[in-house]
């Protein structure tokens, strides 16, 4: 039961579920890595003539309908997905609450176009997106992180926005102020440094759902190309196996779900660790 | 005076928001390579077939006539005609909207269902093993692919028990028994996890709700908890709820795309990604302009509800003693 | 706070309705829906394309070809199951020494299915109108081949051609060549009009077309009352459709791979059959590189072929040596001229003077089969030391790219068009083989009328493809065609694109 309490994300001891969410990535990106950098072919390399095989000392889960180690192979699909949803979140933050926090900090202008940009944002399908970016670009890595950040802007502008507004708002920028401080050093040494806590939280918890979106968008085909292996690409082959070699579907299936789950956790637990921080302060 | 202006305002916001969107999908599907004529005749068209075929469908005009066109047609209610399927484009619409509505209807209504019930749940349980439970399941199920969920659950729930249809959708036909039930599945794939971000997000809700000050003056008078629950915390929760709702829907619009493929449901969002594949551009245009007009008005709703909701927020007056 | 009270029932009522529906079906069980059209004697079959208009003779799509050719619209010949071609609008024919006057006389008493009677007249119109200036046919270049059409009486037809072209009367068979009525040709593409065994009866765009049956068909009239079809996108829930019953029979089934499954399941006939498919590894013979041919040959050596047919996973797959698949009656196994062998591959690249690491751009159409395949290729040709770069297009692109500016290196297709080898003798087609030999060849061949010289020429013609090798073949496999036990009269072998019902019954 206390297990279940720390996995809830509301633990007297937020260290522990974030430490689980820790070892639930940490555990399949660590291996996927270490397969990839030791470039272990004979783990992963297409062998048409083993196809198909039962689990054995060698290959733990079989081999895939191309002869490749299912599990080396889904595991270094992850690694790669999860990097481009990483990214992705990495430039959607930065772009984003870059415009979120210009817009609050400066004119009625400013906000207009933020406005604009998160609404139409919001409002266009992102698939489309995906869409309109693939077939335009070619399909691609740098595409595929630059499509998923599209998605998720509006709400980095969004958030970006409402964190410095509420900053802004403070008797201490006021005081700042008078004591005539540049805009650029306000921005810099009190309105950015207060946000991070929250950032932090916000890109954990979009790190995950950018990684559901991925699997979907490489699913469709609407990833990057062979052969750099996806989670979604990995189950749009197998799925035709789902009934005669089900692991097949099983496990990159569960390798995403352990992936968003512990992204999921780490971010709880860093919620939990700021506004306990917050209410001691 | 402000009150009046407000409506006005908000609407000539939103079509310039339309305006630009349909500029914004046009030009980029003019830049896409490839050409819709190749696309209808493949791969043995003649030059000259090719020629007769972009003549009728207008295609040899330069772009900016053919926005033109396209946008002094939509004015009128004139949603143009389908290149590829050479029909009206609010023909295909609305066929698909017979599959794509109630499908988004009853996945949202479950979600909302599930979702809030399943907070408020957890929230006046907090901290028993019935919370910790239904957190764990709400973590996991926030975690799950909705169309890796979709194939687990075609596999038991239609090849194993034959409850449920394995795809497609009857229509209204043959009974509206029949029609919901082929919708049961791809509206569980679709609701479970929005449900568990819904839940998620009432539980904290009614929680913060729940240690509010007013919430123990209210049990000082006497009330049962039921009363508090259902006349002080939940009116107050919903608007942070609702606001994550409002969030949700345009998910619910064109993110089922993955979903109808593996149920084979033929909904807008279908038609949608089709049309980019086949560079149908009347209907591309047509159907981003309808979800992006139901997401920014949706907007606008959820504003209003927000605002009737929560009348401590327009006024304070009234207090929190209504 | 009237508001939240009405909300608070609705929120409880709604869970309530879910609850409900989850439970009333579970107790409900499942329907037989296999059962009900056996009684009623309709079928649902699976289809894999959708069609966007239903008018073969304006737009080349497999889908509409799937649903209407022989059910809906006939032509003036027709093609049996094993591609021997039978009179049908025109019941008999006769073919001047020449090779240039064809004289047809058609058969009395068709009628349209708006009551319109078949007259000299109506093939006039239709054969003028795919050979018009303005006509959108996509075999237009068989049409522009004839010269004039006239009518010496109501029911004879004369066709006078401009060049000897044997492959005519087969042509005649195709969809493209379907007679259509002057009064309905127009609307042909929203609402089908034709003089076959069933009637259209109803449309829902993307998801299925219902046929009914035609009862004052004037030949045979068909066994079943109603025939749908269904299209599918996802070769998963395609199969899930079949197992789950919504479909009793799957012409060219999209998931082979999951045929095992059905072959364990007594309800269901799996059958393996014959149609045209060439998959190959398409080089563009106008780059540098391909227009030599040793550097083509080194390919077709570097490619474990065997592997990469027996990693499609479907039984009856061939490698293929050469342009023509089994279904051909002039098939030649040609498929090792140039056996697996990556160091010959090596020392031919080297012999040419092609450094390692040369980079070269595969691109794929978005089917199933060329991505495998794709990553295969690539896999195979980084062992020979060369750089292969996937690049996965949608349609339109690939399109666009590889047959409207022949701007890519290789790409992965199969051919499925009946008898197509005399793509080899047009020069600007999209992999560009220009050949005066094998354009000669085909000229020889489209000249002959007799049947055994054609058939030597054919087998020349492969030869010489698979020795030149322009593009790599690489495999045939067959149609896997599912069906329930019960469904008889299917069509297994398919020389082109259709799926005639008109012989389909409920059995035993």
């Amino acid at each position: 039961m206390s297990i279940l309490h720390r996995i809830t994300g509301e633990a007297r001891f937020p260290l522990l579920g974030l430490g689980l969410g820790c070892v639930c990535v940490l555990g399949i990106l660590v291996p996927g890595v270490v397969l990839w950098l030791a470039h272990l072919h004979a783990a992963f390399s297409i062998n048409i003539h083993a196809r198909l095989t039962p689990p054995t000392p060698s290959h733990w889960l079989g081999t895939d309908p191309l002869g490749r180690d299912t599990l080396a192979f889904s595991l270094v699909g992850a690694v790669n997905s999860y990097a481009i949803s990483f990214f992705s979140m990495v430039l959607a933050l930065g772009l984003g609450t870059g415009l979120g926090v210009l817009a609050a900090g400066t004119g009625q202008k400013t906000k207009i176009i933020a406005n604009g940009v998160v609404e139409l944002g919001i409002a266009f399908p992102p698939i489309i997106i995906a869409a309109l970016l693939v077939t335009l670009c070619g399909a691609g890595v740098v595409q595929e992180i630059c499509a998923l950040a599209l998605f998720f802007i509006p709400g980095f502008v969004r958030l970006g926005q409402q964190a410095a507004a509420n900053i802004y708002a403070q008797d201490y920028i006021a005081a700042a102020r008078l004591s005539a401080l540049t805009p650029w050093r306000i921005l810099l040494r009190h309105v950015v440094p207060n946000m991070v806590p929250g950032l932090l939280v916000q890109f954990s918890v979009n790190v995950a759902l950018a990684m559901l979106a991925e699997t979907g968008l490489s699913y469709l085909g609407l990833g990057a190309p062979p052969p750099l292996p996806e989670l979604g690409r990995i189950l749009a082959f197998y799925q035709v196996h789902i009934y005669d070699h089900p692991h097949l579907v099983a496990v990159p299936g569960v390798v995403v779900l352990l992936l968003v789950l512990g992204t999921n956790m780490v971010g709880d637990g860093l919620r939990d660790r700021f506004t306990r921080q917050e209410k001691k302060s | 005076m402000q009150n009046f202006l407000w409506p006005l305002r908000f609407i000539g916001s939103r079509i310039v928001l339309l305006v630009l969107a349909s500029l914004i999908i046009f030009f980029s599907m003019a830049f896409l390579p490839g050409d819709p004529a190749e696309v209808i005749l493949g791969v043995d068209a003649q030059p000259d077939t090719l020629a007769a075929l972009h003549h009728k469908l207008g295609l040899d005009q330069p772009l900016p006539v053919q926005y033109w066109h396209w946008a002094t047609g939509f004015f009128q209610g004139d949603f143009g005609r389908s290149y590829g399927y050479n029909v009206p484009v609010w023909y295909l619409l609305a066929e698909r909207l017979q599959v794509s509505l109630p499908l988004a209807g009853f996945a949202l209504t479950a979600a909302v269902a599930l979702g809030v019930a399943l907070g408020v749940f957890t929230a006046t349980r907090r901290g028993t093993w019935l919370d910790l439970v239904f957190m764990g399941g709400i973590q996991l199920t926030k975690a799950v692919p909705d169309f890796w969920l979709a194939m687990l659950l075609t596999g038991f729930f239609s090849l194993s028990l034959h409850w449920f249809p394995a795809g497609g959708f009857s229509g209204w036909g043959q009974g509206v028994g029949a029609a919901l039930r082929s919708l049961v599945l791809p509206a569980v794939a679709l609701a479970l996890p929005q449900a568990a971000v819904l839940a998620r997000y009432t539980r904290s809700a009614v929680i913060a709700v729940l240690e509010e000050p007013f919430i123990l003056t209210a049990r000082a008078h006497g009330l049962s908890e039921r009363q508090v629950l259902f006349r002080h915390v939940l009116p107050r929760s919903l608007p942070s709820v609702l606001a994550v709702l409002s969030l949700q829907i345009p998910l619910l619009l064109s993110g089922t795309i993955i979903v109808e493929n593996v149920f084979n449901l033929k909904g807008t969002g279908a038609l949608l990604l089709e049309a980019v594949n086949q560079r149908d551009v009347p209907v591309v245009q047509a159907c981003v302009l309808l979800i992006v007009a139901v997401v920014v008005f949706e907007k606008g709703l959820f504003q209003w509800l927000e605002i009737r909701l929560s009348p401590w927020l327009s006024s304070d007056r009234n207090g929190h003693a209504a | 706070m009237f508001s939240v009270a009405t909300l608070r029932v609705s929120k409880k009522t709604g869970l309530r309705i879910v609850l409900g529906l989850a439970l009333s079906y579970a107790l409900g069980g499942m329907t037989s829906s296999a059962m009900a059209s056996a009684q009623d004697g309709s079928v649902a079959v699976g289809v894999n394309i959708s069609p966007a208009t239903l008018d073969p003779t304006t737009n080349p799509s497999e889908g509409i070809r799937n649903v209407t050719y022989a059910n809906i619209y006939e032509g003036l010949t027709a093609v049996d199951e094993q591609g021997a071609i039978h009179p049908l609008l025109a019941q008999a024919w006769s073919i001047s020494p020449d090779g240039l006057h064809y004289t047809f006389f058609l058969h009395p008493g068709v009628h349209f299915h708006d009551g319109t009677p078949l007259t000299c007249a109506t093939v006039k119109f239709s054969l003028d109108r795919a050979r018009s200036p303005e006509s959108l046919n996509p075999q237009k270049l068989v049409f522009e081949n004839i010269q004039d059409v006239s009518c010496s009486s109501d029911m004879t037809v004369l066709v006078t051609l401009r060049t000897a072209h044997a492959s005519f009367l087969s042509e005649l068979a195709w969809a493209d060549a379907v007679i259509v009525a002057p009064q309905s040709a127009s609307g042909n593409a929203q609402h089908p009009i034709g003089t076959g065994p069933f009637i259209f009866k109803d449309w829902k765009r993307a998801e299925s077309i219902t046929l009914e049956k035609n009862q004052a068909y004037w030949g045979t009239p068909a066994k079943l009352n109603a025939v749908t079809f269904r299209f599918y996108t996802e070769p998963l829930a395609a199969a899930n459709a079949l197992l789950d019953g919504q479909l009793d029979a799957y012409p060219s089934f999209p998931a082979p791979e999951m045929a095992a499954r059905f072959e364990q399941n007594s309800a269901f006939v799996v059958k393996q059959g014959l149609a045209p498919f060439k998959a190959m590894l398409a080089l563009n013979n106008r780059r540098k590189l391909f227009a030599q041919p040793l550097v083509r040959q080194a390919l077709m050596y570097a490619l474990d072929r065997a592997g990469i047919t027996e990693a499609m996973d479907i039984p009856g797959a061939l490698v293929l040596g050469s342009h023509m698949s089994p279904e051909n009656p002039n098939y030649t196994d040609l498929s090792d001229v140039y056996p697996y062998n990556p160091g010959k591959a090596k020392a031919l690249l080297k012999q040419v003077g092609v450094e390692p690491g040369t980079r070269l751009k595969l691109v794929l159409p978005p089917i199933g089969y060329a991505h495998t395949t794709g990553e295969l290729v690539a896999a195979y040709l980084e062992q020979i030391g060369l750089n292969v770069t996937i690049v996965q297009l949608e349609w339109p692109a690939w399109l666009a790219q590889v047959f409207g500016h022949h701007d890519f290196d290789m790409t992965i297709i199969a051919h499925t068009e009946p008898d197509d080898i005399g793509i080899y003798a047009r020069k600007d087609y999209y992999f560009g083989y220009n050949n005066s030999s094998f354009q000669a060849l085909y000229a020889a061949y489209e000249a002959e009328q007799d049947p055994v010289k054609r058939h030597t020429l054919s087998v020349q013609m492969q030869e010489k493809l698979a020795h030149d090798v322009p593009n790599v073949f690489l495999f045939f496999v067959p149609r896997t065609n599912i069906a329930r036990r019960e469904v008889k009269g299917l069509w297994n072998r398919l020389p082109l694109p259709a799926t005639p019902m008109s012989n389909v019954f409920w059995g035993q």
